[in-house]
């Protein structure tokens, strides 16, 4: 291949067309202190708080303290290069990240650059990440439902399109499970997915986005990652550099899930810039404004009213919680912040319950109107029948004679926890959920052996793919469950079929 | 060593402004209302001047192990040089509160409000090559003209790694021309 002088030339030509021979003005201060991410500097009288600094080996900082003698700035990135002394210069802009389509797929820092190697981001404009919420009068009351494909959170605690549901839990109990899950069930449902991982180890953070990969998840996802290697500014600004891309799809009319992953660790690197500011600490010496950090961010999910294209963002923040303290500080605010909370109970975790949700302390504030008539219909005892299981199950231990219904009472109960026993990766279509649960509730399962229920689950979906895949297209269609009569007999028709397992035949007969 | 001037890292400096910033305003106030401007600038001048032609002569005032009296008598110097009594005064009271190591910060802060007052402004010239008196005198003007100045106070400087041009700076705002920035604005749209 022979190069051109004339071509190569042309391009240059084309690229240095936008250059004016100017005169550069600008305000600049001197840096006065550099340490742990955060510079202060002198001068600079006319920043604004927020506003994008560039220092002098092209580092940027954004001003966090407004001082009466000189500005608190976080460095966002490498502060080795800067020395005392040094200019620092106003750019007039606020810190913004590039949003647009080209986003989704690729993996990003806190700034909106790509870390996957696929190459430069074709952008379409850039937003603040700080940006008020959308107000009273733009927003919708939330109604539509936002399927995470997982049995117990659909039936127990329904999540809307524009909802902010708090997955809490201890470490090591499926938090980041359940929403990877909730991303891979959003195939095909016109939603586009942003993870944020805030100090998540990069190596996790890489199998999630191969999980993601793996399930076909990537071609509506956007992954925000701000590793633990990173400095503090950059994992505290991830979360609402995160929303700042939702936020261009959902004033596209676009429906969005967020999932921050996860807020404890922000507050942390929140704390740790502030004490190195010098903000006075507060209680668990997080600074005095830690509420409101969370608020305001967790304020910009929203569904949007139709005048604005009815978009929505949902946010999934999750916290960590040490040894099921909900008290602590960042638990209670967030809690207090969001519409409900999915607790993951570690217990349960261990002895095989998993997804490890604690029907009693979850809580959904408003999926309840977001739920489909049908999943309405079937899941309604759910919560009752799992409350007095619990209730009984303590009791059970003790005495060995039981009067029928209470015998009942922990025979179904029994059954609703395995049911809602949900393998990895693997979310279920909304339309299967409420066959099952069906089944569940109108006491089919009741005669079936414990050991048989996920096999029961599986079958009965595979025969009414087959024999009644009408019954499955009218849930999803209408949204309202099938005429009972009709539904019943067909499970029956399966039931008459079913074979229970060799091994309790087995049992039977030594019985 | 004793830890008033540098102990606590930038806290402390912190203070040294604040705290200058208010004594040159008050002496401001005081000198405008007699109308002493001018002659308290020149004493304050030749004080600083003291300062920076002995910089041993700041640590020396704050430090604990120098008798008080010896102290007194340096101060006494300085006291009896300047014509105005409230020149007199700030001397006599930074001694007296130990605080003779923000004379000169008092001093600076003193000189910004006085040139603001005056219209007056100081200025960083960088140049590759030596100005000189009538390019500067134009340079003066031109400047003076743009930013709305009476007096333009340059101090020039030689840099030759910016090539040509000039970078002119002023209080918080640099004007750069340089041939360097230029070069560096090119670099970055080729390189987009």
């Amino acid at each position: 291949m022979s190069i051109k002088a004339e071509e190569i030339s042309a391009l240059i030509k084309q690229q240095l067309a936008g250059y004016k021979d100017e005169l550069s003005v600008e305000e600049t201060g001197t840096v006065t202190y550099v340490g742990d991410g955060i510079a202060r500097a002198h001068g600079l009288n006319n920043a604004l708080s927020g506003e994008l600094l560039e220092f002098s080996d092209g580092v940027y900082g954004m001003v966090q303290n407004l001082e009466s003698n000189d500005v608190g700035i976080v460095v966002l990135g490498d502060f080795d290069g800067i020395r005392e002394g040094d200019t620092v210069k106003r750019t007039g802009r606020i810190m913004e990240v590039p949003v647009g389509q080209g986003m989704v797929g690729r993996v990003v820092n806190a700034l909106g650059q790509p870390i996957d190697g696929k190459g430069d981001i074709k952008n379409d404009g850039t937003l603040p990440i700080e940006r008020k919420a959308p107000g009273i009068m733009d927003r919708q009351s939330v109604d539509e439902p936002l399927q995470t494909g997982i049995k117990a959170i659909d039936a127990l605690v329904p999540i809307g399109r524009g909802q902010r549901e708090l997955i809490i839990g201890d470490r090591k109990t499926g938090k980041t499970s359940i929403a990877i899950d909730s991303i891979l069930n959003q195939k095909d449902q016109d939603m586009i997915c942003i993870y944020v991982a805030i100090g998540q180890k990069d190596s996790t953070v890489r199998s999630q986005v191969n999980t993601l990969e793996k399930f076909g998840a990537m071609d509506y996802t956007i992954v925000v990652s701000a590793g633990p290697s990173e400095p503090a500014p950059l994992l505290y600004i991830a979360p609402y550099a995160g929303t700042a891309m939702g936020e261009y799809f959902m004033n596209k009319g676009k429906h969005v899930l967020i999932i921050y992953d996860d807020l404890t660790k922000q507050a942390n690197a929140y704390r740790e810039l502030s004490l190195i500011l010098r903000r006075p600490p507060g209680r668990e010496a997080y600074p005095g404004d830690i509420f409101y950090t969370h608020s305001r961010l967790l304020e910009r999910c929203a569904k949007l009213n139709d005048k604005l294209g009815g978009g929505s963002i949902t946010g999934l923040p999750i916290v960590e919680t040490q040894a099921g303290d909900v008290s602590a500080y960042i638990p209670t605010n967030v809690i207090s912040i969001t519409d409900g909370q999915i607790f993951l109970n570690s217990d349960s975790f261990y002895s095989g319950i998993r997804p490890a949700i604690d029907a009693g302390t979850s809580v959904s504030r408003v999926g309840g109107d977001a739920q489909i008539k049908a999943m309405k219909k079937v899941g309604g005892t759910l919560r009752l029948d799992l409350a007095s299981y619990r209730e009984l199950e303590s009791f059970a231990q003790f005495g060995s004679d039981l009067d029928s219904a209470t015998q009942a009472k922990l025979n179904r109960g029994a059954r609703t926890v395995e049911v809602l026993k949900q393998p990895l990766h693997d979310p279920m279509p909304v339309e299967q959920q409420v066959l099952v649960l069906f089944c569940l509730t109108r006491g089919f399962l009741d005669k079936i052996q414990l050991d048989d229920i996920q096999r029961y689950q599986e079958e009965v979906i595979d025969f009414f793919k087959s024999n009644h895949q009408d019954i499955l297209d009218s849930i999803v269609k209408t949204g309202n469950l099938p005429d009972e009569d009709k539904f019943s007999s067909a499970v029956k028709e399966f039931a008459s079929n079913f074979q229970p397992s060799q091994s309790q035949e087995d049992e039977k007969q030594t019985n | 060593m004793i830890l008033t001037s540098k102990g606590w890292g930038s806290k402390m400096s912190l203070d040294k402004v604040t705290f200058s910033k208010r004594y040159a305003k008050a002496l401001f106030d005081l000198l405008k209302a007699d109308k002493e401007l001018d002659s308290g600038y020149e004493d304050l001048e030749s004080i600083k001047a003291i300062f920076e032609d002995n910089p041993s002569f700041a640590p020396v005032l704050s430090n604990v192990t120098f008798p008080e009296s010896d102290k007194a008598k340096l101060v006494k110097s300085m006291i009896d040089n300047a014509s105005s009594k409230y020149i007199q005064n700030l001397v006599r009271v930074l001694s007296g509160s130990d605080n003779m190591d923000k004379m000169v910060p008092t001093i600076d802060a003193f000189e910004d409000i006085y040139d603001e007052y005056n219209h007056i402004v100081k200025a960083d010239l960088i140049s590759a090559v030596s100005l000189d008196n009538d390019q500067q005198a134009k340079l003066k003007d031109a400047f003076a003209k743009r930013i709305g100045a009476k007096k333009v106070v340059l101090s020039s400087k030689v840099d030759p790694s910016i090539i040509g041009g000039l970078i002119i700076k002023s209080a918080d705002v640099t004007f750069d021309g340089s041939v360097k920035s230029k070069l560096n604005r090119i670099k970055q749209l080729l390189l987009k």
